[in-house]
């Protein structure tokens, strides 16, 4: 306890360079508190965006090499009715992690208002499904500029009218169809999907025009079509399905669940591949992101944390050169050198512990003002601008803070071993003693 | 000396100029040659003026599965219609060509569907494929050689799209001196590969009110990457029919 | 942990404090070596108040840091309550320092954020085996026998010369060592404080039977010791016993 006292004592004996220590420890923190918060943003927008708006779900069950065959063979790597059956009793074992599950067939084909057809690349959903995402308060929190108010309204309809089908406004542009597409009745809303059957033939059935959504992707914005699953069972001619995806609930660990599934379908002699939405194919675009990001953070958690080390090692090392005799003193009196790199890291620990405390609320405050501000941006390859946000994270700022007043005792012991090394008579004369 | 080197000079520029003259003369007579051929040989493949009605049999080899699928062929002037007669499956869709339009209509469906003629119908052979050719219509041909092929003389010509929407965008075509009839197609990629090979058998007669013109029996399209996959599209029974227009127009299938 | 022999109640029943034996310490200026020490001996008996004289740069500083512990000799032994100070590592040399050596410095060396009790407290928080309580009472009665029992909470840069001198006295004595080394303690001060410094430490000497070395060129603090060192070119060339010092 006395070396606390003595340590926090200490700290005000040059002020001004506590001060400016303090500082840049604080401004370093308020740094990666906002980074972090960027990032953390980004990463859960673009976790909801993957798993609900692109139906990829938090794991998916592909027949085995299906996620990278299905588009070259669909009839060979579709899940069969009979694999459906045996999946959804293993799938029934688990209400404590599963929140809910979809059915999804994927497929291309031209989407025609009899003048004219347009490619598609189109995903059929349980309708049931369809309306549990877009109803999920996840979307509300993370990407609510990727999902239509309208999009969440009309969600239920996909259930009562299997035949609908949802479409971007671009693709509606495309078929001479304006928003909003509620205005279109009777016929006027009859479209029509053609595309290759699992037989090889050309086949085309009915739709309506009704929902509207968006992608997000601009790549993808002209081409997206989302209608029911029974829809696009029936074009391909098949009661198979591409994937089976899982919506799993807030606790439930990705990793985990996904071997504990990897088991279960082994054991039931299932011949499946189990994918996860930061897979490195199946979630291609959230993990190229993510891993941009993360780079790009390392970069500047690199560069934030070697100003403040500078900055530690620079503030160590001048009070040690100025304590040399009273660190010589203190020696004399009995104090081991482990005492005096104690006493110098209780002292750097408490500064930064002021520091990263007011870099925090300082940070807060700054996030609260930008997220106030609504500043709206177009990040690179999506469709539309969304809302920069700062979202803090307390278990992510935790872990800075622990990281950062880690990395200022580590670098705190290791400048005063160095610098505390020699004879105790050299300390005491160092300065005149 | 001067008027020496004047003289030498507008002499080089006379003959220039009239060599010229002489490869624009040249090439404005291997393009006439090159239309007519091909539109002679369009006949044999269905570009007549008047109805034509023949039954169409596609068998395809994919990937060592088999199936085989039959179509009646109602083929006028420009456009065509083409209904398919098995397997139970597809019995009753219809594939109307509307000049280079293309649609497809199935009974269930409320209106028909535009297609493209590029589509794979049946395993090797496009939409386009399955109905009358016109390729004078539609594309460019330029003659590239002549070749000698079994003792017999062919005009090869290459054939480039003149609009987006064709079947294919560049054709090698060889067509016989003789019998102005095609044998032979290469399909050629923008890059000018080929990837699909066709070879043409002309076993059928049809008799318009001009002539008794020969008739494509036989169309065998080879993928030219895997050989083993191939469509073979059978020509029977083609005839003269009195054809009404309305057959053709799409708005007609509307429900 | 406390080494058997650092307990306090041998540091009492030996008889020999200090032995010293062959010592050496040269220093090194640039390329010119200085001898500091050339083979000097010396013993100490418990209880003795002695001084260390002999003129400037004649080792007299330099044999009292060997003795401290606060420096390391080229050659020969030290022997503190019958530990050879070479055969300790540095931890053990600290806790050697902390347990039987009392240090007083000719500037006082407080630590000025520290007020007086907790400067004099200083030396006990290291002992692990002490309870606040313990150690409150060793400071205060340190505190007490120094005079300054009323300046607990006084901080360093608000007491006089004498008194800061007084403060480093009782944070030299407050661990009851066996040996008290003071380096010019009156040096900084003027005459009448410097008496008044010398009286304390004397008293010290007969209250506590620490033993006192200590080098000065003060005649008031020489006058009153039992024993004079003389220390010449290194060596000790003299040893003068007064029986009854100053008291």
């Amino acid at each position: 306890m006395k070396l606390w006292i003595l340590a926090f004592r200490n700290m005000g004996r040059n002020l001004r360079r506590t001060l400016s220590t303090a500082v840049a420890i604080a401004a370093g923190f308020i740094g990666l508190v906002l980074l972090s918060a960027y990032i953390y943003r980004t990463k859960m927008g673009l976790t909801t965006s993957t798993v609900y708006i692109n139906h990829k779900g938090h794991l998916a069950l592909f027949k085995k090499d299906g996620l990278e065959k299905f588009a070259a063979k669909p009839s060979k790597y579709l899940i069969s009715r009979e694999d459906q059956e045996k999946l959804q009793v293993i799938l029934d074992r688990h209400p404590d992690e599963i929140e809910f599950t979809g059915k999804y067939l994927s497929g291309t084909g031209l989407i025609s208002n009899s003048k004219k057809s347009i490619p598609f690349i189109g995903l059929g959903i349980e309708p049931v499904t369809y309306a549990k995402i877009m109803h999920h308060p996840d979307l509300m929190r993370w990407t609510p500029d990727w999902i239509f108010p309208e999009t969440i309204a009309t969600s239920n309809d996909l259930a009562l009218n299997p035949n609908l089908i949802s479409i971007t406004a671009m693709m509606g542009e495309l078929l001479g169809k304006d928003l909003p597409f509620s205005q279109y009745q009777g016929e006027q809303k009859s479209l029509q999907l053609a595309a290759k059957s699992y037989f090889n033939d050309l086949n085309a059935n009915n739709v309506e025009l009704g929902l509207r959504h968006t992608t997000g992707i601009a790549l993808a914005e002209d081409t997206s079509l989302i209608g029911s699953l029974a829809t696009f069972q029936d074009l391909y001619a098949t009661d198979g399905i591409q994937y089976w995806a899982l919506f799993l609930k807030p606790a439930a660990s990705v990793a985990g669940f996904r071997q504990v599934l990897a088991r279960e379908v082994k054991q039931a002699g299932l011949d499946l591949d189990i994918e996860s939405y930061n897979g490195e194919i199946w979630g291609a675009y959230y993990n190229g992101s993510m891993s941009f990001l993360y780079v790009m953070g390392s970069f500047f958690i690199f560069l934030i944390c070697g100003a403040v080390l500078l900055s530690i090692v620079n503030s160590t090392t001048l009070g040690i050169i100025e304590r040399m005799k009273e660190i010589g003193t203190l020696r004399a009196i009995g104090f081991r050198p482990k005492h005096i790199q104690s006493l110098f890291w209780r002292e750097n620990f408490i500064l930064s512990l002021i520091a990263v405390f007011s870099g925090q609320v300082i940070s807060e405050i700054i996030a609260l003002i930008v997220n106030f501000a609504h500043f709206q941006f177009e990040p690179p390859g999506t469709q539309g601008k969304i809302q920069f946000m700062l979202a803090t994270n307390w278990k992510i700022c935790l872990v800075m803070a622990l990281f950062l007043l880690l990395l200022n005792v580590a670098t705190t012991l290791v400048v005063v071993k160095k610098i505390t090394r020699p004879q105790v008579i050299k300390l005491l004369t160092e300065s005149g003693a | 000396m001067k008027k020496y080197i004047l003289s030498i000079s507008l002499f080089a520029l006379l003959f220039g100029l009239e060599l010229r003259a002489d490869d624009q003369k040249n090439t404005q007579k291997e393009d006439t040659l090159a239309i007519s051929l091909l539109k002679a040989s369009d006949e044999a493949r269905g570009s007549v003026t008047e109805g034509l009605v023949w039954d169409s049999q596609i068998e395809t080899v994919e990937d060592g599965e088999s199936n085989t699928r039959n179509f009646v062929v109602k083929a006028k002037d420009h456009d065509a219609f083409v209904e398919a007669t098995s397997p139970a499956r597809n019995k009753g869709e219809i594939y109307i060509f509307n000049d280079r339009n293309m649609w497809f209509y199935k009974p269930s469906l409320k209106k028909p569907v535009s297609i493209s003629a590029r589509q794979k119908l049946s395993g090797q052979a496009s939409n386009g494929d399955i109905a009358s050719t016109h390729y004078a219509r539609d594309y460019t041909p330029t003659i590239e050689k002549t070749e000698l092929l079994s003792g017999e003389k062919f005009h090869v010509l290459m054939l480039k799209a003149k609009s987006e929407n064709l079947t294919y965008d560049m054709i090698r075509y060889w067509i016989s001196d003789k019998t102005k009839l095609a044998a032979r197609a290469e399909f050629l990629n923008l890059q000018g590969k080929a990837f699909k090979i066709g070879e043409m058998e002309y076993g059928n007669l049809i008799t318009t009110a001009e002539k008794k013109v020969p008739f494509i029996s036989r169309l065998t399209i080879t993928d030219a990457k895997y050989p083993q996959n191939k469509s073979t599209i059978n020509y029977k029974a083609p005839h003269i029919e009195q054809l009404a227009s309305s057959l053709f127009n799409v708005s007609n299938l509307s429900r | 942990m406390i080494p058997p022999e650092m307990a306090p109640s041998k540091m009492i029943s030996s008889d020999l404090i200090v032995q010293v034996r062959d010592l050496y310490k040269t220093y090194q200026l640039g390329e010119t070596t200085i001898p500091a020490l050339r083979g000097l001996n010396l013993d100490l008996q418990a209880g003795e108040f002695t001084a260390l004289i002999g003129s400037s740069g004649s080792g007299k500083s330099t044999l009292l840091n060997l003795i401290g512990c606060l420096d390391e000799a080229d050659q020969g032994q030290i022997k503190i309550a019958g530990i050879d100070v070479k055969s300790l590592n540095e931890n053990q040399k600290s806790d050697l320092r902390n347990r039987k050596i009392g240090y007083i410095f000719q500037s006082f060396n407080l630590v000025p954020v520290l007020n007086v009790f907790e400067n004099v407290e200083m030396p006990l928080i290291l002992r692990e085996e002490m309870t606040t309580a313990e150690r409150k009472d060793l400071t205060e009665a340190a505190l007490k026998d120094v005079g300054l029992e009323d300046f607990l909470k006084h901080w360093p840069d608000k007491l006089s010369g004498g008194q800061r001198q007084r403060v480093a006295i009782a944070r030299a004595l407050v661990t009851q060592p066996a040996l008290v080394l003071a380096d010019e303690p009156t040096a900084n001060l003027d005459s009448k404080t410097a008496h008044m410094i010398i009286d304390l430490l004397l008293e010290m000497n007969s209250k506590r039977g620490a033993t006192f070395l200590f080098c000065s060129h003060d005649e008031k603090l020489i006058n009153r010791v039992q024993k004079i060192l003389r220390i010449s070119d290194g060596k000790i060339d003299g040893i003068t016993a007064i029986n009854s010092g100053g008291r």
